[in-house]
């Protein structure tokens, strides 16, 4: 795919995944300590916190600071 | 980490004095720890790195205390915050020199002179032509920067210090952004449908 097509693409997904009331990054940062603790104890995610989920869809940075901070948690 | 409650954490953090001391010196090994292990492999990440992160990561936490709402374990939400100081300076760092002159062209291309006539199943160049026109004419200058740096992989924290906005505010402006242009989309005749159709994006 051309690099347009790619970009496009992404935009496409942005758009699908798009809802008139979202989760802003600093809300997410607020929630994503639950959603972690919940995701480290192997527990069922509340339906309360599949916005955080669904953030991470629209925020790539987000969503990489979710995997560092499981790196960062994991073992202890 | 340790064993303290979220409680006992907020009420030693809360004392004046020595007592807050140890805790802030055990909240700075506790953060330490975390992104030591958050930014192992990381380029750019070296121990001075991770030394100078975790001084900031501690002031950022102990101002940020009253956000903290209880939901997590107290040092869960903790390392949550020092991961984004991290990460931002990180991101800061790999586009300070990088020039953002023309990234609406390149990032977005031209937009269509004329709106774009659309019969029956859209090619792909089709609704990329759409995608470009709406922005054109229903986004501020603002929003097509912000959605091309988006596209082109610039960081957030530069795209707020470009656009001379807090990490909200741009969330709100993209996020308006995305709003306007389904509405756009729509207001073409062109549907979720269409848009999955194109660019084969499963339901």
């Amino acid at each position: 795919m051309k690099p347009d097509g790619q970009k496009f693409e992404k935009l496409a997904r942005f758009l699908l995944e798009t809802r008139p009331v979202e989760m802003s990054c600093e809300d997410w940062l607020d929630h994503v300590g639950q959603y972690a603790d919940c995701v480290l104890a192997g527990e069922c995610i509340p339906v309360a916190l599949k916005d955080v989920e669904r953030h991470m869809e629209l925020c790539p940075e987000c969503a990489e600071e979710f995997r560092a901070l499981l790196e960062a948690l994991r073992g202890e | 980490m340790t064993d303290r409650t979220n409680d006992e954490w907020l009420a030693l953090l809360g004392q004046a004095g020595a007592t807050a001391e140890v805790a802030i010196a055990e909240l700075r090994e506790v953060l330490r720890r975390g992104l030591g292990k958050a930014l192992r492999n990381h380029p750019g990440a070296d121990d001075a790195f991770v030394e100078d992160v975790t001084q900031d990561a501690t002031l950022k936490v102990l101002d940020r205390l009253s956000a903290f709402r209880g939901e997590s374990k107290f040092t869960t939400w903790a390392v949550a915050v020092a991961v984004r100081v991290a990460f931002s300076e990180l991101r800061k760092a790999r586009w300070k020199d990088v020039s953002l002159d023309g990234l609406v062209e390149s990032g977005l291309g031209p937009a269509p002179a004329a709106p774009v006539e659309t019969h029956g199943r859209l090619e792909k160049d089709e609704m990329i032509a759409v995608m470009r026109r709406v922005m054109e004419t229903d986004l501020s200058e603002r929003q097509r920067f912000l959605i091309a740096g988006e596209l082109s992989g610039v960081p957030q924290a530069e795209l707020c210090e470009r656009l001379g906005l807090n990490r909200n505010a741009l969330y709100k402006l993209g996020h308006d952004a995305r709003l306007k242009l389904k509405k756009g989309l729509l207001a073409a005749g062109i549907t979720e449908n269409d848009v999955r159709d194109v660019f084969s994006i499963a339901s």
